[in-house]
């Protein structure tokens, strides 16, 4: 370069600093990003709107979309026991809701919008589980399939079983067959339906299958002064032995059950019976019978004649009976089955009984019971015949008034104790709760601020932003672009 | 006009829009509902798998049941405002489940895959956590105060009532004066007592297999068991033999009759059974029972058969039946009719004082009467460990109501306010970014207007 000696005005310096030849169509990003700088305040407002409307719109969208909640609960079928025992023949076959149950539990909601009995049957879904080693098969069998493709033959033979739990769905959104109208239920009038339907089905299989009878008889006809004194302690003998045998069969089928009021048994009551029938009556009918005690022993006397002669009149309509069913079981002639068998085989004859004839055998046996049940009481009437009819001193008839007096009190006392015992059994858990376990129904209601619509908020928001800033930067790079653009013009 | 408004009063206009419609809505249009509720937890072992304290089946069902909810309103004082129908309808009891249980119930064990996040599967689930609710849906509404009172009452009484239920006592009184030994014959006092303390005996066996384990001061209910048996079947056995052997009664002449009557029942029993039974026998050697066919065709064997399998089991339990009562009755006779001669034998009199007797008897009943207050002891101590009231642990009952600081107010003021809030932002926002893309227009026009004059 040449030293300048003197200043020259007229001479001009030119500084090139990292300077790129005109022409070449390069963005300087330093440019662009003051460009952005210039537009920052429009853009700072976009970014803000953007932000904003990312973060509503999710959030309005899961509004609107948002689908009333479904309610599901698992009931499980089965009748048991106290004591853990299965009645099968009590058990229900399958569950299944019918009009009235289902009209039941709405009576039983309330529902701020009321929708039909027709409109719950056709969202009710009831869903019967697999066994899990049928599951288990089909998933194996499935894989097979899968990999070789040749034990479709296989599939057929799988029996499905099924147990004895069902998943009982209702559907939200219930509206009439042709409409788009719907009805919505909220989450909690969803739960309240569900369970009431549940819970009368549950009434409805108590009073259909439940063991729900009572002990049989009635105490208050003994104490009435129409009756004798023997009269009043067989007609007490009649119920006691109703109530035992009561409790003897209830004993049995629940045998830990036990009062909620009183911790008692159906044994121990059991027990009081044959003890009081023991102790209290056996001890009183002896004395009367042996000292011929009663209040009126002529009355009481034709009473006992007139028994007496019904009583035969019955034995020997049921020996009739007896001797005619035996004459046609002895002349009855069951079917004979042929066979013949292929192969030239000779014919073989077998005999099987029919319905008609079995039916006839058992009833003869009941005949029988009866039979029986009547030589007893033609025994016991004559033997009381016998006994009454004499006369009666004061004194006896005395002391028989007070003994009785006090047998009555105490066979009162274990009446109320067993009808109390018997009407508090029917309306327990173990009766009215041994159809099913269930679960309460369960709703999986979304709310508005769950996490899934907070994250579907921020990731929005977050978009919009990204949005904007992609939006100043183009807006920084379409300024310089067309700067460039001018210059190489 | 937006000019005048000036940007931020837009949004105090869209706060206050969205407060009014949140109140609106949420006092008039769609009002929450004004309940209570509290919970309690069963904390027993056994709960898990539904069981009560002694053994049985757990229920929540009592708490609806009328009788109880006419005990809390009476201890509430508020059976004159509302009936227990009216409480059980407006009432809910229900179990805590876990969030998942339906997935739980209906999932199964693979045999392919084994992934440790797959959900767990269930056959069976006992709730242990319980809430009761209570919505103020009365005909008579109920204050806040009452309202939170009549569930913690009813809190309160079911725990107590949940100690009885469940509890192991037995209230040996209501078995009543059938067994009062006072005014009985020797014989009936030692029959009565025998059976009292079998029914003690049965029970403390009851118990001793529902927790084996349970002691209080060294004694068990195996303990009790033991003690019962050992009065039977020593002092009332020898009770027993003393009357039965040497005739002693207060009133030998009515014992005796007695025992002839039940002879005669027994006898006659035994007359009428004996020919019962000769026929059925008949009946029995009579019956044409099926033959059995087997048709065998190919691969498959078909059984033919009528039913008279079942028939003849019929016959055969019948008979069984009666040859079991023929026993019985032949027992009772034997018994009976060696009293009766025991009796017979004894008809000058007997060298044992009655006193005597009379003092062992009550001795033997003392006994019995000490065992049942041991087992009463025993049951109370059994019942403060599983079934009191500290194995069931309660919350106090929490209002919610129409609250304007409720969350549920909350939750419905953000819902109104933030769309409004976020469309006056936006506006602003907007109209900002308006007027700033205007005014550089016009900057960016002045200096392009200046550079042509340059």
């Amino acid at each position: 370069m040449e030293q300048l000696d003197k200043k020259d005005a007229s001479q001009k310096v030119e500084l090139y600093v990292n300077h790129q030849s005109e022409g070449d169509g390069e963005i300087s990003l330093v440019n662009v990003f003051r460009n952005m700088g210039a537009k920052k305040k429009v853009f700072l407002r976009l970014i803000a709107i953007l932000l904003i409307v990312g973060l509503i719109v999710p959030l309005f969208m899961a509004e609107i979309s948002r689908k009333d909640p479904d309610t599901s609960a698992v009931v499980k079928l089965t009748y048991e026991n106290v004591d853990g025992k299965t009645d099968e023949e009590k058990k229900p076959d399958r569950l299944s809701f019918s009009s009235s149950v289902i009209a039941a539990a709405l009576d039983k909601t309330k529902l701020k919008d009321q929708i039909s009995v027709s409109r719950v049957e056709a969202n009710l879904k009831v869903e019967q589980l697999l066994t899990e080693s049928v599951r288990q098969r089909i998933e194996v069998l499935q894989e097979q399939i899968k990999a070789s493709g040749s034990t479709v033959g296989q599939a057929a033979t799988i029996a499905l079983e099924y147990e004895d739990t069902y998943i009982v769905t209702l559907n939200n959104g219930f509206g009439e067959e042709g409409s788009s109208r719907k009805v919505y239920l909220s989450s909690s009038e969803i739960s309240d339906l569900l369970n009431n339907i549940i819970k009368e089905y549950n009434n409805y299989l108590y009073e259909t299958k439940a063991d729900y009878d009572l002990p049989e008889g009635d105490l208050s006809d003994a104490a009435t002064g129409d009756l004798d004194y023997l009269e009043s302690l067989d007609l007490i003998k009649t119920v006691m032995t109703a109530f035992k045998k009561y409790c003897d069969e209830k004993a049995e089928l629940y045998p830990e059950y036990t009062s909620p009021s009183n911790g008692l048994t159906f044994s121990d009551l059991s027990a009081v019976i044959s003890s009081f029938n023991d102790v209290d009556l056996n001890y009183l009918s002896a004395t009367l019978i042996s000292g011929g005690i009663s209040k009126t022993p002529a009355d009481l006397l034709n009473r006992l004649q007139f028994s007496l002669r019904n009583a035969k009149l019955e034995l020997s309509k049921v020996e009739g009976n007896i001797a005619s069913v035996q004459k046609i079981i002895d002349e009855y002639k069951n079917e004979i089955i042929s066979v013949t068998g292929s192969d030239d085989q000779a014919k073989q004859n077998a005999m099987i009984t029919t319905e008609y004839y079995n039916d006839m055998v058992l009833s003869q046996v009941e005949l029988y019971d009866r039979q029986a049940e009547l030589n007893q009481t033609i025994a016991d009437l004559e033997k009381r015949v016998v006994a009454f009819g004499g006369e009666v001193s004061p004194e006896e008839l005395a002391k028989a008034d007070a003994d009785f007096n006090k047998v009555y009190e105490n066979a009162t006392e274990v009446y109320e104790l067993v009808t109390g015992y018997a009407k508090e059994f029917i309306n327990s858990d173990t009766i009215m709760n041994g159809f099913m376990n269930t679960t309460s129904a369960q709703t999986k209601a979304e709310s508005f601020f769950s996490p899934s619509n907070l994250k579907k908020a921020v990731i929005g928001g977050v978009a919009g932003a990204v949005i904007a800033c992609c939006l100043w930067f183009a807006a920084g790079f379409i300024d310089e672009f067309r700067k460039e653009g001018r210059e190489n013009a | 006009m937006l000019k005048k408004l000036g940007k931020w009063n837009l949004l105090i206009i869209a706060i206050i829009l969205g407060l009014i419609l949140s109140l609106i809505n949420f006092l008039a249009v769609n009002p929450s509902k004004e309940y209570a509720d509290a919970g309690f937890v069963l904390l027993y072992s056994g709960a898990e798998k539904g069981e009560a304290p002694n053994g049985q089946s757990f229920s929540v069902d009592v708490i609806k049941s009328e009788d109880f909810l006419k005990e809390v309103l009476d201890k509430a004082g508020l059976s004159d405002k509302i009936t227990s129908a009216e409480l059980a309808e407006n009432m809910t009891v229900r179990g805590s489940y876990p969030a998942n249980i339906i997935e739980q119930i209906k999932s199964w064990d693979s045999l392919l895959t084994s992934d440790p996040t797959r959900v767990v599967s269930l056959s069976d689930y006992y709730p242990t956590t319980f809430n009761i609710s209570i919505v103020n849906e009365f005909k008579n509404k109920l204050s806040k105060t009452q309202l939170t009172g009549l569930l913690n009452t009813l809190v309160e009484e079911y725990k107590t009532k949940y100690q009885k239920i469940y509890g192991a006592g037995v209230e040996w009184d209501k078995l009543g004066d059938v067994f009062a030994t006072e005014s009985r014959d020797y014989a009936q006092a030692v029959d009565l007592l025998s059976v009292k303390c079998d029914l003690v005996d049965k029970h403390s066996q009851a118990l001793y297999e529902v927790k084996q384990t349970f002691e209080n001061d060294g004694v068990t209910f195996l303990t009790l068991s033991t003690r019962a048996k050992s009065i039977m079947s020593n002092d009332l056995q020898s009770l027993s033999a003393m009357i039965t052997l040497d005739a002693l009664s207060k009133d030998t002449e009515a014992l005796r009759q007695k025992y002839v009557y039940e002879d005669d029942i027994q006898i006659r029993k035994l007359n009428a059974l004996t020919k019962e039974l000769e026929e059925v026998e008949k009946l029995i050697d009579g019956y044409e029972k099926d033959a059995t066919l087997y048709l065998g065709s190919g691969d498959s064997v078909i059984e033919v058969k009528g039913n008279s399998k079942e028939t003849y089991e019929k016959l055969v339990d019948e008979k069984t039946r009666l040859s079991a009562e023929l026993n019985e009755a032949r027992i009772a006779i034997n018994d009976i009719e060696s009293r009766i001669a025991d009796i017979d034998a004894n008809a000058d009199g007997t060298s044992i004082d009655g006193s005597v007797l009379e003092k062992a008897i009550a001795a033997a009943s003392k006994k019995i009467d000490a065992l049942i207050a041991d087992f009463d002891a025993l049951a109370k101590a059994y019942d403060e460990e599983y079934a009191s009231t500290s194995s069931i642990r309660s919350s106090s009952a929490v209002y919610h109501g129409n609250r304007l600081l409720s969350g549920s107010f909350i939750k419905a003021l953000i819902k109104s306010e933030a769309p409004l809030c976020a469309i006056a932002l936006i506006v602003i926002l907007a109209i900002g970014l308006v007027a700033e893309t205007r005014k550089n227009g016009k900057k960016a026009r002045r200096i392009a207007k200046s550079r042509k004059a340059a």
